[in-house]
């Protein structure tokens, strides 16, 4: 028996408000990781060309 | 009555302060019309949802609940899906990175900016103040006769102290006081129609018996589509729903977040705030039930609110339907202000204003175009009525392609933009005036009830889709200025 003795099909406005909410927060965490790992990358990125600049300072 | 009175003065005293305490930091036109992109994750997030949600949507809703029943949750569920949480995932982040890479403070300004075309700015700008004029004044009409029908004021006070109240806090505080005011009425508005939709289905017996008894009435007006039909059912959800894609009174929200992180916590925030979507609808099914009797459905939620609340619960509940009313009011004041002195004064006619004089000139330009709504209100002709009905479909038939794959897109071409606008605008009035155009044929019946956004959207797509394949992109320089990075010293964003 669906909730409420509603129809399943009219049930379902309810079913798509809840998934709404569970998509944004899970949008939400993804994007936070992925700013994470590009800031990561960055960093990385950025200590890179600083060990390379030490390398080239270093050569003659 | 005397708790009406006390209710309402003090809510608008209180709408009235807070734009006396942020008038001090409107100091530039940025600021006026977009708060100088300072504005956090909730403000946003509950602004957004008080501007989305009128006292159009209150009333108009509640009748759609009592005319067709619960199918009409649908609409709600479409608002808070796609008019809300992938609004903000899909547009939040592009459009404040790309509106900060080319400093657009309104949307005509953007389209200028990301095509390199006047015309396209000139058309958006003109499409969307008319009907955006036009839609106020269904506001205002909508807060008046609640006005009339919970307290027996006059048509004409409720216009009046609405608007007086409404044109103070804009002109003097500005975007900041916008959506300051309309965080708090977003709280009231979910405070008030929580308070009327749980009272009401309490008074039904619970939302079992809401449905039982809605069920001996009619089994129409408990399944989906029900009485309505899939096509009424479907292209209005669309219209509410994708409309707001189009709207610029909502996406200017993503111009004025502080950050674009901000927006993570923004898109939960107003997911959560959406929901109150399904309140209407459910208030006038239940209504169908308590109130089966009525002159129009649009007396619905009036006559539900006198027989399920008190004085206080009914003055509470007009506080929300006129903060509804008034935070839609205030931010499509401050879209149509902005964008004749910033698109059509300015950048348009080539005009030059000191910063000081370009505040002014927003401040003085909101006062004339409420003004103006104000006295339209007042003894609305019939043609506004009828052109309320499409407003929001012939704005969103204009923006929303351009908008969406502007972003998107590099290769969008400027000639492409400007006819999907003019197409989209065209079809979306030629659909809606056909049964009226007598030396048309009449659409087959499938078609009949599809309302004219979806036709002039689905025109606007083809058109934009086929002429950016045969033409050219806009120029380079506003490609790369559009996609550049906004913080990259280098992004070529000076004009």
């Amino acid at each position: 028996m669906p909730p409420f003795h509603l129809p399943w099909c009219t049930f379902g406005s309810f079913v798509v408000v809840g998934g709404s909410l569970l998509l944004a927060v899970t949008w939400a965490w993804i994007d936070k990781r992925r700013d994470k790992k590009s800031g990561k990358r960055r960093d990385e990125g950025r200590e890179g060309s600083r060990t390379a600049t030490r390398g080239g300072e270093a050569r003659p | 009555m005397t708790i009406y009175i006390l209710v309402l003065v003090l809510y608008m005293g209180v709408l009235a302060a807070v734009g006396m305490v942020l008038s001090g930091r409107a100091k530039s036109a940025g600021d006026f019309a977009i708060g100088g992109r300072s504005v956090g994750p909730w403000v946003t997030a509950l602004s957004f949802v008080a501007a989305y949600y009128s006292s159009v949507v209150i009333i108009g809703g509640g009748a759609f609940g009592w005319r067709y029943g619960l199918a009409t949750l649908w609409i709600g569920a479409g608002n808070v899906l796609i008019g809300t949480t992938l609004a903000w995932i899909v547009l939040g982040r592009r459009v404040r990175r790309t509106t900060e890479s080319l400093d657009a403070m309104t949307m005509p300004g953007y389209f200028f900016g990301r095509y390199g075309s006047p015309q396209a700015r000139i058309f958006s700008a003109a499409v969307t103040g008319l009907f955006l004029i036009v839609y106020n004044v269904s506001v205002l009409k909508g807060m008046a006769n609640a006005f009339e029908v919970l307290m027996d004021m006059p048509y004409w006070a409720g216009v009046v102290i609405s608007a007086v109240v409404i044109l103070f806090y804009t002109a003097v505080g500005g975007y900041l006081a916008v959506v300051w005011t309309s965080m708090i009425q977003a709280v009231v508005m979910i405070f008030a129609l929580t308070l009327l939709s749980f009272a009401a289905v309490k008074k039904v017996g619970g939302m079992t018996a809401l449905v039982d008894r809605l069920h001996a009435v009619d089994p129409g007006l408990v399944g989906t589509p029900g009485v309505w039909g899939w096509a009424g059912l479907i292209s209005f959800t669309l219209i509410v729903s994708l409309g707001t894609w189009g709207m610029p009174q909502l996406i200017i929200r993503f111009y004025s977040i502080k950050s674009e992180k901000m927006l993570r916590l923004g898109t939960v925030i107003v997911t959560a705030g959406a929901a109150i979507a399904l309140l209407p609808y459910l208030s006038g099914a239940a209504a169908r039930v308590l109130v089966p009797v009525l002159d129009s459905p649009d007396q619905a939620i009036p006559a539900l609110t006198r027989l399920v609340l008190n004085d206080w619960g009914g003055a509470i509940f007009l506080a929300g339907v006129v903060a509804a009313g008034m935070s839609t009011f205030a931010g499509v004041l401050i879209i149509i202000s902005s964008s004749l002195v910033r698109d059509v004064w300015i950048d348009g006619l080539g005009r030059t204003l000191t910063p000081a004089a370009e505040l002014r000139a927003n401040r003085l330009m909101s006062l004339a175009v409420g003004g103006v709504s104000m006295l339209i209100a007042l003894r609305p002709p019939a043609l506004v009525l009828v052109l309320t009905a499409f407003s929001w479909a012939v704005i969103a038939s204009t923006n929303l392609w351009p908008l969406l794959l502007g972003i998107y897109w590099r290769r969008t071409s400027p000639r492409a933009t400007l006819a999907s606008m003019i197409a989209g605008v065209v079809v979306a009035l030629l659909w809606q005036a056909w049964p009226k155009l007598a030396w048309l044929p009449p659409l087959p019946s499938f078609l009949a009830d599809v309302h004219g956004f979806v036709a002039g959207t689905v025109t606007g797509l083809i058109v934009i889709v086929a002429g950016t394949l045969l033409g050219k992109p806009a120029p380079a320089d506003c490609v790369e200025r559009a996609f550049g990075d906004p913080h990259d010293p280098e992004n070529p964003r000076d004009h």
